[in-house]
């Protein structure tokens, strides 16, 4: 899988990384993976109406029910999800996300449905309510292998790759624009969230070692810290993560 | 057998959601026309004693004495509740018919007519909607009234009225059947969305498009002799071609037949609205009535919401919409309109002799105002390199304190707000962190911040230009930011970049400080 060393993401995770090494003068770990797992989204406008997000997965969906007839649909509050009937969500770990600005998510939800029933994508999510369509992680795919994931990203890469990006911070990029990119959650935990937490962490002790460092320095010791587990430049997944 | 002998029981199908006040739960019979209630916590014990059957009277002394109230209190206070839980079905007599859970009438793969059922769409207990299959896979919709008391009448004004308009301005009929109780229809199905999520997923110009689309049919359908009788978004499907169907004709009015009146709902006239008021009869369905419920609908769907604030209870509403003026665009968040709003005002008069003569006069009117070019909004600061002044790297990152911190992030998490831009919202973000999500002190009354804060809401109420004028006259007085001038939303050339910004978005104009924003 070619991998963008020095793509959107990996810039924009870095400046993330920095802003959250400034802020651990200031908060604990908490705080600072908040911060991180959030970093990326925008904000809805107060006026959006509360049925538009679903409204979009619906008209997306539509043209499709006759493959769709495969899958299990899910509504919880934030996310409208399709399972195949025969999948075992068990080994569905190796995650695509997808990532259009708001403003592209129309035409992007129309396209990664049609890739991804062609594709036969075993489960995927989306986000369902104006907070879930204006964070990063609009569209999540799950897929039982690291291959089945990466064949799939690419496929997507290809198919978006006019639209204007958002970008999934902390994760894989696949392609040129950081629209799609790829993550892997471990023993039932988010990969998103586990990463976060493991660089809200390691920024603080790297703070706590010297509480005068720098914030350059601050990033720069808690991502060494990390290496041996992560990709700490392009947050692909496949290394090691330490519980 | 008298009431205090009846044994009542909470019906099978009735359906709990609990709000977010402690203890509240919206209380709902699945398959009910009748609405949701809100019932307080007490309440809700009170109406658990008749999960098994049980009288009025020995359910209000079992909860009295588990709660360890009077017992006729109990019954003072929650007397009103238990009638208005058995008019609405959700207390039913035990063993009655009532008390059966709901049954769908059909199922999957059962053929009705030359259709076959292929999914529920709606089961209620005097109707049914499927989808269905058609020979040669056309899709259909299959509709089925059991109504005893008023089946048999809904069915025979649709039938009347789809014999004019079917597969002109409704859907094709298919197939009929009548019943004594009402009948089923087989019709084509429309492909589409109620027009008011079509209108959520459109831009500006597709919005436009729709409105006059949505007037055209009606337009159409009164020059065939029918009115509706039931305009609301979900009885006009747009098709993904942007074909309007309307549907649901079982209220339409056919050569000046009398039709009964929809009993309330913000598509409401006014007159109907005064006789409800009155506790009178409406007086019967005409063009000029059903020319303002169009007008509702368009007005919606071009300013994303209705004319008229009715978030209020039922009696309030009923004396909005029977004296109400409608509400500017500008109020709603949308761009000003005054050619379009000018006309829907005229749609929406109270007084139906000063509404359009017909359905065609208030078209001809609105295509003309909707070739107007809106109103174009101040054009927004572009901040984006203020922004990076106040990154991490920044000067302003490095000696800020937690009251100026405040400032920063209110600043931040307005620009993000607004304008939806990601820098803004990771640095609100950051900066709101930072202080501990404290916000800055709201502004002095008689400051100008203040005094352009309280221009944007009068704007936004009344949609007067002048007030517009103040509040930019007074951001445009308060300058620029210079790059060493510390951030203060409050007063100074920040300040005045924000409130230029808030000018640009009256209806979402936030003062500082204030919860909420």
């Amino acid at each position: 899988m070619p991998v963008e060393t020095d793509g959107r993401l990996a810039r924009l995770t870095a400046r993330a990384v920095g802003r959250a090494a400034a802020l651990s003068a200031y908060a604990g770990p908490e705080a600072l993976a908040a911060f991180c797992y959030r970093a990326g989204a925008t904000a809805a406008h107060p006026r959006t109406d509360a049925r538009w997000a679903r409204v979009l997965v619906d008209r997306a969906t539509r043209s499709h029910r006759t493959a769709l007839a495969a899958y299990r649909r899910s509504r919880t509050e934030h996310w409208d999800g399709w399972t195949a009937h025969d999948a075992d969500p068990a080994v569905l770990v190796h995650k695509v996300y997808v990532s259009p600005t708001t403003p592209a998510v129309p035409v992007a939800l129309e396209r990664v449905v049609a890739v991804a029933t062609f594709l036969g994508v075993p489960s995927w999510k989306v986000g369902a309510d104006t907070a879930g369509l204006h964070r990063a992680d609009k569209v999540v795919l799950y897929l039982p292998s690291a291959q089945r994931a990466d064949a799939v990203a690419q496929a997507l890469a290809d198919e978006l790759a006019d639209l204007p990006a958002q970008g999934v911070l902390f994760s894989g990029q696949v392609g040129a624009s950081g629209i799609v990119s790829r993550g892997q959650d471990h023993d039932g935990q988010s990969w998103r969230a586990m990463v976060c937490r493991a660089v809200a962490l390691a920024l603080a002790d790297a703070r706590a070692a010297d509480q005068s460092a720098t914030s350059q320095r601050v990033a720069a010791d808690a991502l060494s810290s990390l290496a041996a587990d992560l990709d700490v430049v392009t947050w692909y997944p496949g290394a090691r993560v330490a519980a | 057998m008298s009431v205090d002998q009846l044994r009542y029981v909470l019906h099978p199908d009735v359906e709990q959601v609990p709000m977010g006040s402690p203890g509240e739960v919206l209380v709902a019979r699945r398959g009910s026309r009748v609405p949701p209630q809100l019932l307080s916590g007490d309440a809700m014990a009170l109406i658990a004693s008749f999960r098994e059957p049980a009288t009025l009277v020995d359910a209000v002394l079992a909860y009295s004495r588990s709660a360890g109230v009077d017992p006729m209190a109990t019954l003072d206070e929650a007397f009103g509740v238990l009638v208005a839980l058995t008019r609405s079905d959700v207390l039913v007599v035990a063993d009655a018919a009532s008390s059966d859970a709901l049954q769908a009438r059909h199922q999957v793969d059962d053929a009705v007519g030359p259709a076959r059922l292929t999914e529920p769409v709606r089961v209620l207990t005097d109707s049914e909607v499927w989808r269905a299959a058609l020979p040669g896979g056309r899709r259909a919709v299959v509709k089925v009234v059991a109504d005893e008391g008023h089946g048999d009448g809904l069915v025979a004004r649709e039938l009347a009225a789809l014999e004019r308009v079917s597969g002109l301005v409704a859907p094709r009929l298919v197939w009929a059947e009548r019943t004594p109780a009402g009948g089923t229809l087989v019709l084509e199905e429309v492909d589409g969305d109620p027009a008011d999520l079509t209108a959520l997923a459109a831009d500006d110009a597709g919005r436009d498009r729709l409105a006059a689309r949505v007037v055209e049919a009606y337009t159409h359908l009164h020059a065939l002799g029918v009115l509706h009788g039931d305009v609301h978004p979900g009885n006009v499907l747009v098709g993904a071609d942007g074909h309007v169907a309307l549907i649901d004709f079982g209220l339409a009015v056919v050569d000046d037949d009398l039709a009964p009146r929809t009993a309330g709902g913000e598509y409401l006239d006014p007159q109907a609205a005064d006789a409800l008021l009155r506790d009178e009869r409406s007086q019967p369905l005409d063009a000029a009535a059903e020319q303002y419920s169009v007008a509702v609908l368009v007005f919606t769907l071009l300013a994303g919401a209705p004319p008229l604030d009715l978030e209020c209870e039922r009696t309030q509403a009923l004396r909005r919409i029977a004296t109400g003026r409608p509400r500017p665009f500008v109020a709603l968040g949308a761009t000003p309109r005054p050619a379009v709003e000018r006309v829907l005002r005229r749609a929406l008069a109270v007084d139906p002799s000063r509404r359009y003569r017909s359905m065609r006069t208030f078209r001809d009117a609105l295509t003309r105002a909707l070739d107007v070019p809106a109103v174009p909004l101040p054009p927004e600061p572009d901040l984006t390199a203020l922004l990076v002044g106040l990154d991490t790297d920044g000067a302003t990152w490095a000696h800020a304190d937690v009251d100026r911190a405040a400032h920063v992030a209110w600043l931040l998490e307005r620009v993000a707000t607004l304008t939806g831009d990601a820098l803004a919202h990771d640095l609100a973000l950051l900066w709101s962190t930072r202080c501990g999500h404290a916000a800055p002190p709201t502004p002095q009354p008689g400051t100008p911040v203040a005094r352009a804060h309280r221009a944007l809401a009068t704007h936004a109420r009344t949609g007067g230009p002048a007030a517009l004028r103040r509040a930019r006259a007074v951001a445009g007085r308060m300058g620029v930011p210079s790059p060493d001038e510390p951030v203060d939303v409050l007063a100074g050339g920040w300040a005045g970049a924000l409130l230029r910004l808030e000018c640009a978005h009256p209806a979402a104009a936030a003062q500082p400080g204030a919860r909420g924003a």
